[in-house]
């Protein structure tokens, strides 16, 4: 005989949740795969309009956009990396300073990954970028002609002429004028005699700065100067493989390219001497003074960390303070000790 | 002339700027062998005549640095961490130096060590006690 349940007696609770439950569950599994299909397809179309867009020759842009946008970012690619490398190698040199044999190899390759960071650059600008790198400081007018000679092959031939020591180019407009400069200098070092000088050289003019580069190579036919006069001033020169030609003419169009952008003036014109003076007109909107301790390394605030003087100096008088103690000392760039 | 373009950048002292140190040393390594500087090696300015501003142009700053400093004397080593730069490029500028008779070098002294027979007398003589 079957009982019969009275409705007073309790039901068994998981045994009368499990349907709903069940039911519950397998809901919710439906639901999350829909969304998840959902999603998925969403993606997935969203991928696939991608993929069509970036196939599809955009009906606004030059067939060769694709083209230098791809250059540009390999440019990039490889200034970073140059870019962490010249870090590194800066750490190296450091720590290896002490052993000339590994300091001047390390030295060797530092000049030739900067070497490899002047044509990426110059990669990056003939694609129409503009230089990224900034320095946090204002650069000096000497750092300049040192940063643009430590990108060029035969640096040791480059002679620092006179140049206004208390003048610095702004730490974020530098960069292109280090690279026009670099490829100036490269191109007087490269068409005059191997064993001639190079100079570079700076003076004040009432609304900026002129950096010179004087070659005594044998000069370059009229034409021959006007095409290079052309080529600087060519703003228009694009990503165009066709119309740069050889080498020299992709420097020029290099500083043609950053002296648009970064707004100086470059000109070529024959020497007194017999060869090139290439001259960058520097408008006074991108200088910045210079502190005088500044311009002179070190700077002060190193100097002061000087130890107290050893030896024969200790015997020396000091002055004395109203207490009669020795009055603190401190060692100036100047090089004296002052009584502050 | 000279005025600001921008408010002045956050300075990072671990920017070593544009200059490779190669262009400093003209891509040497280290001293000639013959010069026998090591980190230790006092360098004192030699004043005078020698040292006018004629004999020092065509010096870069890092020079005239050093030329300063070395008004009393200071060791390689010192000067290095002084210019930030590595010994070898700092031993390379005092080379320069050296060869333009703008200073001079001695060695450090080394604090005298009194002869091992007499610190063995001594030993006796105080175990004798």
């Amino acid at each position: 005989m079957l009982a019969t349940r009275s409705p007073a007696e309790p039901v068994h609770l998981p045994t009368a949740l499990a349907l709903p439950a069940a039911l519950a569950f397998l809901a919710g599994v439906a639901v999350t795969a829909y969304a998840a299909w959902l999603r998925g397809y969403r993606i997935r179309a969203r991928f696939e309009t991608e993929l069509d867009k970036a196939n599809r020759p955009r009906p606004h842009e030059d067939p060769q956009e694709s083209a230098r946008r791809a250059f540009i970012n390999l440019a990039h690619r490889i200034q970073a990396i140059v870019n962490r490398q010249l870090r590194e190698l800066r750490d190296m040199e450091s720590r290896h300073g002490a052993d000339a044999d590994v300091f001047g190899d390390l030295l060797q390759v530092d000049h030739g990954t900067a070497l490899i960071g002047r044509l990426a650059d110059s990669l990056a600008v003939l694609g129409g970028e503009r230089p990224e790198r900034r320095w946090s400081r204002p650069i000096p007018v000497l750092g300049v002609m040192r940063g643009a000679m430590s990108r060029i092959t035969e640096y040791p031939r480059v002679d620092v002429g006179r140049l206004p020591e208390y003048a610095s180019i702004d730490g974020a407009c530098a960069e292109p004028l280090i690279h026009a400069l670099a490829e100036l200098v490269d191109n007087a070092a490269r068409y005059s005699p191997p064993d001639s000088r190079v100079e570079v050289a700076a003076y004040e003019v009432p609304n900026g700065l002129v950096i010179e580069v004087l070659d005594a190579g044998v000069g370059m036919g009229p034409e021959a100067l006007a095409r290079a006069d052309l080529a600087l001033r060519t703003e228009s020169i694009g990503f165009e493989l066709s119309t740069l030609g050889e080498t020299p003419r992709l420097g020029l169009a290099v500083v043609g390219k950053l002296a648009h952008t970064a707004g100086f003036e470059v000109s070529l014109q024959h020497s007194a001497e017999g060869g090139i003076r290439a001259s960058i007109r520097v408008p006074e909107l991108l200088l910045r003074g210079t502190e005088r301790a500044e311009a002179e390394a070190p700077r002060a605030e190193q100097l002061r960390r000087r130890p107290a003087p050893r030896g024969p100096q200790v015997a020396e008088p000091f002055g004395l303070t109203g207490q009669g103690l020795p009055k603190r000392r401190r060692f100036d760039p100047a090089g004296e000790v002052v009584e502050p | 002339m000279i005025r600001r373009l921008a408010p002045p950048t956050a300075e990072d002292p671990d920017d070593p700027g544009p200059e490779r140190i190669y262009v400093l040393t003209g891509g040497r390594g280290g001293p000639h062998p013959r010069t026998r500087l090591d980190l230790v090696t006092l360098v004192l300015a030699v004043g005078g005549a020698r040292n006018t501003a004629a004999s020092r142009r065509g010096l870069f700053p890092e020079h005239r640095a050093i030329i300063r400093m070395c008004r009393r004397p200071l060791s390689v080593a010192e000067l290095s961490a002084y210019l930030r730069l590595p010994f070898g490029a700092t031993a390379v500028l005092v080379e320069d130096l050296l060869q333009a008779e703008l200073v001079r070098t001695r060695a450090a002294v080394v604090p005298a060590v009194p002869d091992p027979a007499l610190i063995e007398e001594v030993l006796r003589g105080l175990q004798r006690l």
